[in-house]
């Protein structure tokens, strides 16, 4: 019984600490400008963006479009093309705060930091 | 001899003794000078105021037989007066008068027979009538007729004046008169009882001169002036004759010196009426001043109201001008002292009419000119064998006109002829001219009448044959409308050039005119027209122009293009059987070209112009260089054009309507290897609109239509509106890859311009703003990455800087194609590039083959054969220099194929050994459906599945623009107890290959699926959703 008591107990800890808590992030906090070297993004309420770089010689009225979505901590970013054609980006968020705004490759697990500019 | 005879002979013999002793006892004796002179003295006395002196008087029988004479001599009035020339007034070495005595004693008549002065002299001094220094005689104040007298009748028959001297002052008149050396002799039947008289005068001076000096001041001088005359008169009607000659005339007028020295002889054979005052003037009357004779015939008579009727023919002999030319008075020489006139003419005429104030006789006269040579500064030729027969009708009289006739006039000058015939009506007025003249011109002698800076070298020969009708006003004012002219001119061997620059050169033409014009206008009425029908004329400017034109045929019609309130009116017509040339680097060969050009005022506002051209050739051949040959079988312009200044663009300036019909032509340019062949092409052009009706086109492989319009053309230019346009392609056939090529070789080698200007900072194609032109396309066949391609549909539009070509629709053997893209330049450097491509049913390495950026999107593609659809959605900015940024690439695809055949290679083989996957012959795969996208470097494919036979994969990964990858295939399904999960790493040429977890065993099991399954699927279908919305149905427009 001993033995059957200390299984449940080792059970249960696995279990508990096999399920680790996914971390929430204020949604609130993403709408703004935000740049990382010479590129920019821009998240506006509603779902809706633009983003741009200035190494390629684009400004803020030639930005190209996208929508975003959070949900949890994945972030959907979908490209809309004046083609018509749709290129979603999915991304985990790392970080968000009123300043960091940190996202992950879903593909190859690289880290992008970005910094609020307004 | 008879007895009686005898008898008689000696008795009659006796008789004439004695009366002649009786006479001279007489005349000697009891009339002896010594008793006759005083008798003569004692009446002088009673009758001569004036100191007197008489030396003798004598009588003569025997020297004035039969008749007694009393000879006086040395008779002298001496009467001293203040002022007079001398105090002798009269003195005659001889006076003698003789009387008939047979007459006096038989009828009782005396009859004077002669009254003779000899070698005598006067001084003749008068201030007024009464103030004078010959009141010198005292004459009985009443003289009533003595009806008591014995004397029946009184007459003279001789007045002799012999050596006369006498000079004559006459301070009231102010004249001073010279007489010297006159011999007179008058003699006729002088009765003073009688009406009927004759006589004859026969008058000699060695001089005459007068001097009158009131208000007119007349001096007059003549030598050894005669003077004859005979006349018969009865009842006042005279008839006779009058001869003058006054050699060496000199008279003046007011100082000017009118006559100087000219013999004056006239010849006047006339009767005249002193009660109805006319005379006739005889055949043969003349006048003669030195050689120039004026024969007069006629009458003229004084009417009652003092008018004076003249019906006078006049014709002088032939007057040599250059003499004539010395008869102008010294005051009027200066006149025509520049002028050098040699030759003669002669007057031939009437005078018929009266002479009254306001009122003129009519004149009728023939003038002829006969060899004349003249020399006028004006005039910079000299001018010779002038002829001329001209007939003039002059009348002065108010509102009458006066006509000349010219019957023939000819002239020469240097080498030109010139000959004229015509009429001149109203000379003296309106001067209304119709004539008719011919001229042989050579051309280099007007070069004497050309402006010495005017570089003009004119050669050849023209002869002119020009009738005309004009008068003076409509000349001098310019009037063309009123003025009348046919005729032509033709030109030979003509070679004409200006400022060394133009030449102009024709062996053979003619110049005709025409006015007014006989060509109706529609734009304005012509008043004449030009024309010219040359043989070969050629046109050399040097460094700009060198035409030839064969049988040139030029029509202008000109309406008054002298005025100036309106534009200028102009028709012209042109034909040529060939016209070729060159210009500058541009030369044209034009076969039967006909150009047709009308300017003309417009009706609002004529000072502006309206411009209709047209341009009609049978072949028209043209080379710009080695740069451009083109040619035409038969080209056909036509346009219109209203000029307004108001605007500011010269489009809208013009105003131009343009009709525009090529057939069967040919370019071919420099750089491009085909030529451009053009059977057919028509369009209409106007501010508003440009309409192609008709096109085709072959260029190479390809042969297409053009067709459609261009609108708002006007807005455009005036309100930079868009220039809308709606055109139609359609071609049986295009080479795309042969046009491509052509176009390629043109890019280059402006590319390498470009470099050259802007080395580094490219120069890329701008769509131009402001246009909104559509292109409807429809090619049937077309080939492209030598794949035949059909049915090509779509629209190509150009709007606003955007340069768009949506939903072209297309065929080929590899595929059913479908491509939408646009270019727009928002800036140099920042130029948008947009691709939506869909191909169905394409065999996939058709596909590759065709677009090998496939294989870049999704690399093993390639590892498959067999059919698929492929859908495509991209878009990028590209710098200056096209290179894509890398920042804004976005692009989506999707692939879905049904039985395709895996190709077995090395990777497949590897694949198939780390997945324990056993391989056959043919492996099959039932479907296949990818999804990619591309954003910036980075290409995801999505997770596909693809199942063969009992085995089922699902692959996915990223790879990116360098080629780099990390791909994962999970095995969902197989005979085998593991799902196994292969990861491929690093680049196609040396892949990595690691056995991993099944990563996807559950995204294409629905009652497995998770969130992320889910949420991977819905990505999938909105990336092929979004792609296929764009796809329309075959055979859709």
């Amino acid at each position: 019984m001993k033995k059957i008591c200390l299984f449940a107990t080792l059970f249960v800890f696995v279990i508990l600490s096999s399920c680790k808590k996914e971390e929430s992030f204020d949604e609130s906090l993403i709408p703004g400008k935000w740049q990382t070297g010479t590129e920019f993004w821009v998240y506006e309420f509603g779902g809706l963006g633009h983003t741009w770089d200035t190494a390629d010689d684009v400004t803020e009225d030639e930005a190209q479009s996208f929508t975003w979505e959070k949900s949890d901590t994945r972030l959907t970013v979908t490209h809309i093309g004046e083609m018509g054609e749709m290129i979603p980006k999915t991304y985990t968020i790392t970080t968000l705060t009123n300043t960091t705004f940190a996202i992950k490759d879903e593909v190859t697990g690289r880290v992008t930091t970005y910094n609020r500019v307004e | 001899m008879n007895k009686p005879l005898k008898i008689a002979g000696i008795t009659f013999a006796s008789i004439l003794a004695v009366l002649f002793i009786v006479i001279a006892i007489i005349c000697n004796i009891v009339f002896s000078p010594s008793t006759l002179t005083p008798i003569i003295r004692k009446h002088a006395d009673i009758f001569v105021k004036c100191q007197y002196s008489i030396d003798e008087a004598d009588l003569t029988f025997f020297s004035s037989f039969p008749d007694f004479a009393v000879h006086v001599r040395n008779v002298t009035l001496v009467n001293p007066f203040p002022g007079a020339q001398s105090d002798t007034l009269l003195h005659v070495a001889d006076l003698s008068a003789s009387i008939q005595i047979m007459e006096f004693l038989k009828n009782g008549a005396l009859v004077v027979n002669h009254v003779q002065l000899k070698d005598g002299y006067a001084n003749v001094y008068r201030e007024n009538d009464s103030i004078n220094n010959y009141s010198v005689f005292d004459l009985p104040e009443s003289e009533e007729e003595d009806t008591t007298s014995s004397i029946q009748y009184c007459g003279l028959n001789k007045i002799i004046l012999d050596n006369i001297n006498a000079t004559f002052v006459d301070k009231e008149l102010n004249v001073n008169a010279i007489l010297k050396g006159m011999d007179t002799k008058l003699s006729g039947e002088f009765f003073l009882s009688e009406e009927a008289t004759k006589g004859e005068l026969e008058l000699a001076a060695e001089k005459i001169a007068v001097d009158y000096g009131d208000s007119t001041q007349i001096f007059a001088n003549t030598e050894n002036v005669t003077l004859d005359a005979t006349w018969m008169m009865e009842l006042k009607h005279i008839d006779g004759e009058v001869n003058v000659e006054m050699p060496n005339l000199l008279f003046a007028l007011n100082g000017d010196t009118l006559v100087r020295n000219h013999d004056i002889t006239l010849n006047l054979p006339a009767d005249c009426n002193l009660e109805y005052m006319y005379a006739n003037l005889h055949k043969g009357t003349k006048v003669t001043v030195d050689e120039n004779e004026i024969g007069l015939k006629g009458k003229v008579e004084l009417c009652d109201n003092n008018d004076i009727y003249t019906s006078l023919s006049f014709e002088t002999n032939e007057w040599d001008i250059v003499k004539s030319i010395a008869l102008i008075p010294d005051a009027y020489r200066h006149l025509v002292s520049d002028y050098d006139v040699t030759g003669s003419f002669s007057l031939k005429g009437k005078v018929n009419g009266t002479l009254a104030e306001g009122n003129y006789p009519l004149l009728f006269c023939d003038l002829s000119l006969k060899d004349c040579n003249a020399k006028v500064p004006q005039v910079p030729y000299d001018m010779r064998d002038i002829n001329a027969d001209i007939y003039a009708d002059i009348n002065l009289n108010q509102d009458c006109a006066s006509d000349v006739t010219i019957r023939s006039l000819t002239a020469k000058a240097d080498d030109i002829t010139a000959d004229v015939k015509g009429t001149v009506k109203d000379l003296l007025g309106a001067m209304k001219c119709n004539l008719h003249v011919k001229s042989h011109l050579p051309l280099l002698s007007l070069k004497k009448v050309m402006p010495k800076d005017l570089r003009l070298e004119m050669n050849g020969v023209t002869d002119i044959d020009v009738k005309t009708q004009f008068a003076l006003a409509d000349v001098t004012g310019l009037k063309l409308n009123r003025i009348h002219a046919n005729g032509t001119i033709a030109y030979s061997d003509l070679k004409v050039g200006y400022n060394d620059s133009i030449h102009i050169v024709d062996k053979k033409g003619t110049v005709g005119i025409t006015m007014p014009s006989r060509h109706t206008n529609k734009h304005f009425k012509e008043i004449g027209q030009l024309s010219l029908d040359g043989t070969h004329l050629s046109v050399d400017m040097t460094g700009t122009l060198n035409a030839e034109a064969g049988k040139p045929s030029v029509k202008v019609g000109f309406g008054d293009i002298l005025n100036k309130n309106q534009f200028i009116q102009a028709d012209c017509d042109m034909t040529f059987s060939t016209l070729k040339g060159t210009m500058d680097t541009i030369a044209f060969d034009v076969t039967n070209p006909d150009i047709t050009a009308t300017l003309f005022p417009m009706k609002n506002k004529p000072k502006q112009p309206g411009v209709t051209a047209s341009f009609n050739c049978k072949h028209l051949s043209t080379r710009m260089g080695n740069s451009l040959v083109a040619n035409t079988s038969a080209l056909s312009l036509s346009g219109f054009t209203t000029f307004n200044d108001l605007q500011t663009n010269l489009l809208m300036k013009l105003n131009p309507t343009l009709k525009v019909n090529l057939k069967e032509g040919y370019v071919k340019m420099a750089g491009m290897e085909l030529p451009i062949s053009i059977p057919s092409i028509k369009f209409d052009f106007t501010p508003d609109q440009l309409d192609i009706d008709n096109s085709r086109i072959i260029l190479g492989n390809s042969d297409f239509n053009l067709s459609g319009e261009i609108t708002n053309i006007r807005g455009y230019v005036e309100r930079n509106e868009l220039l809308k346009g709606d055109l139609k392609f359609r071609s049986d056939k295009t080479d795309v890859d042969q046009i491509m090529d052509l176009v390629n070789g043109l890019g280059n080698e402006s590319e390498a311009t470009a470099k050259t200007a802007d080395d580094g900072e490219g120069d890329p194609f701008i769509v131009p703003k402001g246009f909104d032109i559509t292109m409807n396309t429809n090619i049937s066949h077309a080939n492209f990455n030598t794949k035949d391609i059909r049915n090509i549909r779509g629209m190509l539009t150009v709007k606003d800087g955007v340069l768009l070509a949506q939903q072209m629709g297309f065929t080929s053997d590899a595929a059913e194609m479908q491509l939408t893209a646009i270019y727009r330049s928002q800036r140099r450097n920042h130029l948008f590039c947009g691709l939506d491509f869909h191909l169905m049913k394409i065999n996939i390495h058709e596909l590759i083959e065709l677009i090998p950026a496939v294989d870049t999107l999704i690399p093993m593609l390639k590892d498959f054969q067999g059919k698929a659809e492929f859908h495509f959605a991209g878009e990028t900015y590209l710098n200056a220099k096209y290179e894509p940024k890398m920042s804004t690439i976005r692009g989506a695809a999707a692939i879905e194929g049904k039985d395709l055949v895996v190709m077995d290679n090395e990777t497949f083989s590897t694949i198939a050994k780390y997945l324990q996957f056993q391989k056959k012959t043919r492996n099959v795969i039932d479907s296949l459906s990818v999804e990619a996208t591309v954003f910036r470097n980075e290409i995801d494919v999505y997770p596909f599945l693809v199942s063969m036979d009992k085995w089922q994969a699902v692959l996915a990964g990223r790879h990116n623009l360098d080629m780099s990858f990390n791909y994962h295939i999970s095995l969902t399904d197989c005979p085998l107890p593991v799902r196994l999960g292969l990861d491929i790493n690093g680049t196609f040429d040396k892949p990595k290959f690691k056995l991993v977890p099944c990563k996807y065993k559950a995204l294409y099991k629905p009652e497995k699926q998770g969130e992320m399954e889910k949420n991977t699927l819905r990505l999938k279908k909105m990336i092929s959703d979004a792609l296929k919305a764009n796809v329309i149905e075959t055979g859709e427009e």
